[in-house]
C-alpha cells in the first residue's frame, strides 16, 4: 500500500471517528449525570444541519458562523425542554422513574421535532455546497470542508477536555457522574449540574449538526441514524466515561476505515455490530465504563 | 277445555277500520322508506367526483421519494380538475378527481392496513399507488382480495418476481432491473468504453441492476468489468473501493445507488481525484439533494439514470412547471415522472373504460395501449413493456436527456425520436 494512502486511512479514519466520538460524547455526558436517554438527541443534530442550510442557502451564512448560531438557538431550545423534564422526571429519585419517563418523554419530542421539522421544510432531502474543492496535504488529496471539520471536531473535544477535567464546573459534573448520591449530600445545586449537562450536550449537538451537514443531506428523520450510533459508540466506551465514548468513537472509525479498505465495506455492520456483541458479552460495562449504579 | 273461536263480533267495524288505516299507513311509510332508499342510487347518479385513496410515505425511511410522489400527484390532482376532471361516459360528464391519503410511514404492514381501510372504509373509487418496492409488494394481496386495480409507479421489481406474485391487478410501469441494466449496457457499448467499474449499494434493486448490467456487458463482449463490488445502504464511507478503482483507471464508472450514497460516491470519487471518461449515477444524481450539494462545476457531465424529460412533450413540461411553481425548483427527477405516469394511465383508462368499474378498468389496463407524455405505455404480464429509460447529463447545472431507449429486456432499442442535447464526452476532470 502507498504510503499516501495510508495517511488517507488515517485522515479519514480520524475524520469519522472524531464526529463520531463527539456525538457519543455528548449522548453520554447527558445520560451519566441525569440518567436521561435522550431520544431526542438525533434531531437536535437534524435541527441543527438544517439552520445551517437554511442560513448559507437564504443569507449565504457561512456554516462556520452556524456553528456560534446553531449553538445559540439549540441552547435556547433546550431550556423549555430542560425544565419540563426536571418538572416531571428529574424531581424523582427513583433511577429506574427517570430512566424510564426519560425515555417516554423525550421519545414523544422527538415525533413532535420530527414532524415539525417535516411540516416547515419537507421531508425531501437537501444539502449545500461548502468549500467543496480539493486540497493537497503531504501528498494526500481531501475535500476542503472535511479537512476543517476534522479540525473543528478536534478543537472541540480539546475544549470539552479542558471544561470537564480543569474547571470547576466540569469536576462538578463527574462527580455527580460518579456518585450522584454524595454529591447530592455533599450540598451541590444538583440542578444547576443537571442544566449544565443539558446544555452541553445539545452544544455538541448542535456542532456536530453543522459539521454533519457540511457533507451529507439532511432530512427531518435522519437523527435517529446518528441516536443509535451515539448509543452504541457511548455502550462500547462506557457509560459514564466521557473519554470513554472518544476513545469509542475514534477506534470505530478506525475499524469501519479499515475494514472497508481490507475486506470491503459489505460486511462492515456485521463485523461492527459483532464486535459489539463481544464487548457486551465480556464487559458489559463498555470498555472502559465502571457500570451503571442503581440506587 | 276452553274452546277458542272466533267471535263473528270479535273485530268491530271501528277495529277493521283501524287496521285498514294501519296497513295503509305502513303501505305509505314502506312507499317513502323505499322512495328514499333509493336516494343513493339516483345520488351516484349525480356523482361529481372520483375517490381515489393511496397512502404515501410522508415519515420513515422514504420520507424524502414519499413527499415528492405525493406532489406530483398533487400536481395532477390540480391539473386534472382544472380541466373539469376525468370524463366518464357511464355518466356522461367530467368528473373531479379527490384524493384520500395516509402516511404510512414507509412501513408495508401499516400500508397494506390502510389500502384495505381505504377500501372498506372509506370506500373510495379507485386507487393510487404508494412509494417504493417494498410497500407496492406489501399491497398486492389487498388490491388482488378487492380486485381493484392499481398502477405501480416507484417499485423496481424483477420479471421472475413479479411472475411468483401472481397478481393481475398490480400494473409496473418502471422499467424493471433487467431492462434498465440492458439499457445501460448499450449506452456504454455506443461510447465505445473498454474497461467499466460497477459499484452497487446492498438494496434489491440495485444489485439486481448491478447484477444484470454486468451480465449484458460479458455477454456483448466490448468492455471489462474491472471492479464490481457492492455496499451497505447506509455507508459513511466508500474510499476503499474507490482507491481500487483509481488503481485500474477504468473508461467508465457507473454505480448503481440509491440514494444518498450517490452524493457519498461523487464526492469521494472528486477527493481521490478519480477521473473516468463516464461517470454514471443510479437513483440519487437526478434528486434536488444532489443538485444542491454539488457545484455545477462539479457536476458537470455527470449522468443519471431517469425514466423521462420535461423538453420530450409539452403536456409533461406543464406538469413540471406547475410543479416548480407550487412547490419550487425541483430537478425532474425520476419519482416525479414515475408518479405522473401512473396517475395518467388510470386516467385514461377510466376514460377508455367510460366507467369507475375496478374490474372494466383493470381489463383495459391489461390489454390497452396508452399515449402518454412520457412515453407509451402497454402492459404485457403486468409490465409496461414500452418503457423509457433515459440518460440525463449535467450540463451547467440542468439535467440534459443524452441518451434513450424504449422497449423493455430483451427488445430495448435506442429511442431515436427525442430531442437530445450533445453528450459531452469524455465528462471534464473533477
Amino acid at each position: 500500500m502507498e504510503i499516501t494512502n495510508i495517511f488517507f486511512i488515517i485522515f479519514l479514519s480520524l475524520q469519522i471517528g472524531l464526529i463520531y466520538g463527539l456525538i457519543a460524547l455528548g449522548f453520554n455526558l447527558l445520560y451519566s449525570s441525569t440518567r436521561i436517554i435522550n431520544i431526542t438527541y438525533g434531531d437536535f443534530i437534524t435541527l441543527s444541519g438544517y439552520i445551517t442550510f437554511w442560513l448559507y442557502s437564504l443569507y449565504n451564512i457561512s456554516p462556520f458562523l452556524s456553528l456560534g448560531i446553531s449553538s445559540f438557538f439549540l441552547i435556547l431550545f433546550t431550556l423549555p425542554f430542560f425544565y419540563i423534564l426536571e418538572k416531571f422526571v428529574l424531581s424523582s429519585k427513583n433511577i429506574l422513574y427517570i430512566e424510564i419517563w426519560g425515555v417516554i418523554i423525550t421519545f414523544g419530542f422527538s415525533i413532535f421535532l420530527q414532524g415539525t421539522m417535516s411540516y416547515l421544510w419537507s421531508a425531501q432531502s437537501r444539502s449545500y455546497a461548502y468549500l467543496d474543492n480539493v486540497i493537497d496535504f503531504f501528498g494526500v488529496s481531501f475535500l476542503l470542508n472535511k479537512f476543517l471539520t476534522t479540525i473543528v471536531a478536534a478543537l472541540l473535544i480539546f475544549l470539552l477536555y479542558f471544561l470537564l477535567f480543569k474547571t470547576n464546573i466540569g469536576i462538578m459534573l463527574r462527580g455527580v457522574i460518579q456518585d450522584p448520591e454524595l454529591a447530592s449530600n455533599l450540598g451541590l445545586n444538583m440542578r444547576k449540574i443537571f442544566l449544565i449537562a443539558f446544555i452541553i450536550s445539545s452544544f455538541i449537538a448542535s456542532i456536530s449538526g453543522v459539521l454533519l451537514s457540511m457533507s451529507f443531506e439532511i432530512n427531518p428523520f435522519m437523527g435517529s441514524i446518528y441516536l443509535i450510533l451515539a448509543f452504541v459508540i457511548a455502550v462500547v466506551g462506557g457509560i459514564g466515561n466521557p473519554l470513554g465514548s472518544l476513545i469509542s468513537g475514534i477506534l470505530f472509525g478506525f475499524v469501519d476505515v479499515i475494514i472497508s479498505y481490507t475486506i470491503g465495506p459489505s460486511l462492515k455492520f456485521f463485523i461492527i455490530y459483532s464486535l459489539l456483541l463481544l464487548i457486551l458479552i465480556y464487559r458489559p460495562w463498555g470498555l472502559m465504563g465502571r457500570g451503571v449504579r442503581y440506587a | 277445555m276452553k274452546k277458542l273461536y272466533v267471535n263473528k263480533h270479535a273485530i268491530t267495524k271501528i277495529q277493521t277500520i283501524l287496521i285498514i288505516t294501519v296497513i295503509v299507513i305502513a303501505a305509505i311509510a314502506g312507499g317513502l322508506i323505499y322512495y328514499f332508499m333509493t336516494q343513493p342510487t339516483q345520488q351516484v347518479a349525480q356523482k361529481t367526483s372520483i375517490k381515489i385513496g393511496f397512502s404515501i410515505s410522508l415519515s420513515g425511511v422514504g420520507a424524502a421519494a414519499g413527499t415528492e410522489q405525493y406532489r406530483a400527484y398533487e400536481i395532477w390532482r390540480k391539473w386534472i380538475n382544472e380541466q373539469g376532471g376525468i370524463y366518464v361516459e357511464e355518466y356522461k360528464r367530467k368528473l373531479s378527481v379527490e384524493f384520500i391519503y395516509y402516511d404510512d410511514a414507509s412501513e408495508p404492514a401499516r400500508a397494506a392496513s390502510l389500502y384495505e381501510k381505504l377500501i372498506v372504509e372509506d370506500k373510495v373509487d379507485l386507487l393510487l399507488a404508494p412509494w417504493g418496492t417494498f410497500i407496492h409488494l406489501a399491497i398486492v394481496p389487498v388490491i388482488e382480495k378487492y380486485k381493484i386495480p392499481v398502477v405501480g409507479n416507484t417499485a423496481g421489481v424483477d420479471i421472475e418476481k413479479i411472475n411468483e406474485l401472481n397478481t393481475k391487478y398490480m400494473f409496473f410501469t418502471w422499467p424493471e432491473p433487467k431492462t434498465s441494466a440492458f439499457s445501460l449496457t448499450l449506452f456504454l457499448e455506443e461510447l465505445n468504453v473498454k474497461s467499466v467499474a460497477i459499484l452497487y449499494a446492498q438494496t434489491d434493486f440495485t444489485v439486481l441492476n448491478a447484477k444484470w448490467n454486468k451480465q449484458y456487458i460479458e455477454e456483448k463482449g466490448f468492455a471489462d468489468v474491472v471492479i464490481y463490488e457492492g455496499y451497505p445502504l447506509e455507508v459513511t464511507d466508500v474510499s476503499g473501493i474507490l482507491l481500487k478503482v483509481k488503481d485500474k483507471n477504468p473508461e467508465a464508472v457507473v454505480v448503481h445507488s440509491y440514494p444518498a450514497d450517490a452524493i457519498l460516491v461523487t464526492s469521494q470519487m472528486k477527493e481521490l481525484k478519480i477521473n473516468p471518461k463516464v461517470f454514471i449515477l443510479g437513483v440519487g444524481g437526478q434528486l434536488l439533494a444532489y443538485k444542491q450539494r454539488f457545484d455545477d462545476q462539479t457536476k458537470e457531465g455527470v449522468i443519471a439514470i431517469n425514466n423521462w424529460h420535461p423538453d420530450f412533450y409539452p403536456e409533461s413540461k406543464e406538469l413540471y412547471n406547475k410543479y416548480i411553481l407550487e412547490y419550487g425548483y425541483n430537478p425532474p427527477s425520476h419519482t416525479l415522472g414515475l408518479g405522473w405516469l401512473s396517475c395518467l394511465v388510470l386516467q385514461q383508462a377510466i376514460e377508455k373504460a367510460g366507467t369507475l368499474n375496478p374490474e372494466k378498468i383493470r381489463e383495459k389496463l391489461a390489454t390497452e395501449t396508452f399515449n402518454t407524455p412520457f412515453g407509451e405505455v402497454k402492459f404485457e404480464n403486468q409490465v409496461n413493456i414500452k418503457s423509457l429509460v433515459v440518460f440525463d447529463q449535467w450540463q451547467e447545472g440542468d439535467l440534459k436527456p443524452v441518451f434513450v431507449t424504449k422497449g423493455s429486456y430483451p427488445n430495448v432499442e435506442k429511442a431515436t425520436e427525442y430531442k437530445l442535447a450533445q453528450l459531452i464526452f469524455p465528462k471534464p476532470e473533477w
